[in-house]
């Protein structure tokens, strides 16, 4: 089971399933500029938060954004 | 009451054979109990106050952050040929941000009680769930009565009738230990609140590395909503060059120096109440592109919002 992604847009890293068993929904966060204190969004930020169709189904991720990758894989019992 | 009236409520029933019940709906298991006594049925109360009509339905609606949850919901109608119908259903409800709904044709006959329970483990703020009567033609008319609605305990259904009826955000909701994402040097913390949940932020930690450039670092930490900024929580003292600093946010603390080097504790207002799609961005004025963040550690109490 993959314990911890690799998010291919920001690199931030994270665990997808959460010690208490639930999910977390990874999104990037925006670009910082410390010297003017402006945030800005991203290109291709990735963010996992779940959309639904009308009849209030999953149909996939908000955002694709670079993907993510398996960076720790708990080891098969 | 008249010599006839009390020999209709005390005199046994006949024994004969009660009539074959109706061919049931389909998906709609039941099983049915001969009667054992006989009641007046003239001029008396009735059993129930719901009386359930040949076209009408029940919507079971489940919210929930938990995957794999199994929902059951229990019935028993008394129909008017004076047999007892038990009902049992099973759900499996999709997680958050879905919206699950059932719908059951239900006999004719008086609602004596019912009840919506789980399988399983469910923490409270896990699953809210709404049991509507409709009434009308199938899939016609909407909701005609809210039987039940409240988060689904794992240690005692929600019952009917005399239910407590509950809003999704009322009462205490479940304490959850969130990891966030570890954004990497250069870069800032940024968490959000998921889709069809509400947040209260009880405390955030982190750490933050700062690297060898030279210059005072200032960890505020930030509210933000589509509007913009809300809310700002400046640091109560600067991080120098080369240091590493351990942050908390929390209820309850004031902004201080601490006797401990480099451990800061900020305040955090006391009902932080966050709704789906909230940020909580920790960033510093003066970062550098070496400077690095930790993951952050969350302490939130969460509710299911549909």
């Amino acid at each position: 089971m993959t314990t911890k992604l690799k998010c291919g847009t920001c690199g931030g890293t994270y665990q997808p399933i959460q010690a208490d068993g639930l999910r977390y929904f990874h999104a990037c966060p925006p670009v910082y500029d410390p010297v003017t204190k402006v945030s800005q969004e991203r290109p291709d930020r990735r963010d996992e938060n779940i959309i639904v169709d009308g009849a209030s189904r999953s149909v996939g991720i908000r955002a694709e954004g670079k993907g993510a990758v398996a960076v720790e894989v708990a080891p098969e019992l | 009451m008249s010599e006839a009236d009390q020999a209709d409520i005390l005199t046994p029933p006949e024994q004969e054979v009660a009539p074959a019940p109706a061919a049931p709906p389909e998906e709609f298991p039941f099983v049915t109990l001969p009667p054992q006594v006989s009641f007046a049925t003239g001029g008396v109360m009735p059993p129930s106050e719901v009386y359930l009509g040949t076209n009408d339905w029940l919507t079971l609606q489940a919210w929930t952050s938990i995957s794999g949850l199994e929902l059951r919901l229990f019935l028993r109608v008394l129909r008017a040929d004076g047999q007892i119908i038990q009902c049992a259903y099973d759900y499996w409800p999709q997680p958050l941000p879905a919206t699950n709904a059932w719908t059951v044709n239900v006999p004719e006959g008086f609602l004596l009680g019912g009840f919506v329970g789980v399988g399983g483990t469910c923490p409270t703020g896990g699953c809210y769930i709404r049991l509507n009567l409709g009434a009308g033609s199938w899939g016609g008319a909407g909701p005609a009565q809210v039987l039940l609605k409240g988060y689904v305990p794992t240690n005692g259904p929600l019952s009917w009738p005399y239910p407590r009826h509950q809003n999704p955000v009322e009462g205490p909701g479940r304490l959850r230990r969130i990891k966030g994402t570890d954004p990497g040097p250069g870069n800032i913390i940024m968490e959000y609140v998921p889709s069809g949940t509400r947040w209260k932020l009880i405390s955030l930690f982190c750490t933050f590395t700062t690297s060898a450039t030279a210059g005072n670092r200032a960890v505020y930490l930030y509210f933000l909503d589509s509007l913009g900024l809300w809310l700002a929580v400046p640091p109560g003292v600067l991080q120098p060059a080369s240091s590493v600093a351990y942050y908390t946010w929390s209820i309850g603390v004031q902004n201080y120096t601490p006797a401990v080097a480099l451990y800061y504790a900020m305040p955090l207002p006391a009902d932080l109440y966050l709704q789906a799609g909230a940020d909580i961005m920790v960033a510093a004025s003066g970062m550098q592109a070496g400077d690095d963040f930790s993951a952050p550690q969350l302490l939130v109490e969460e509710w299911v919002e549909p």
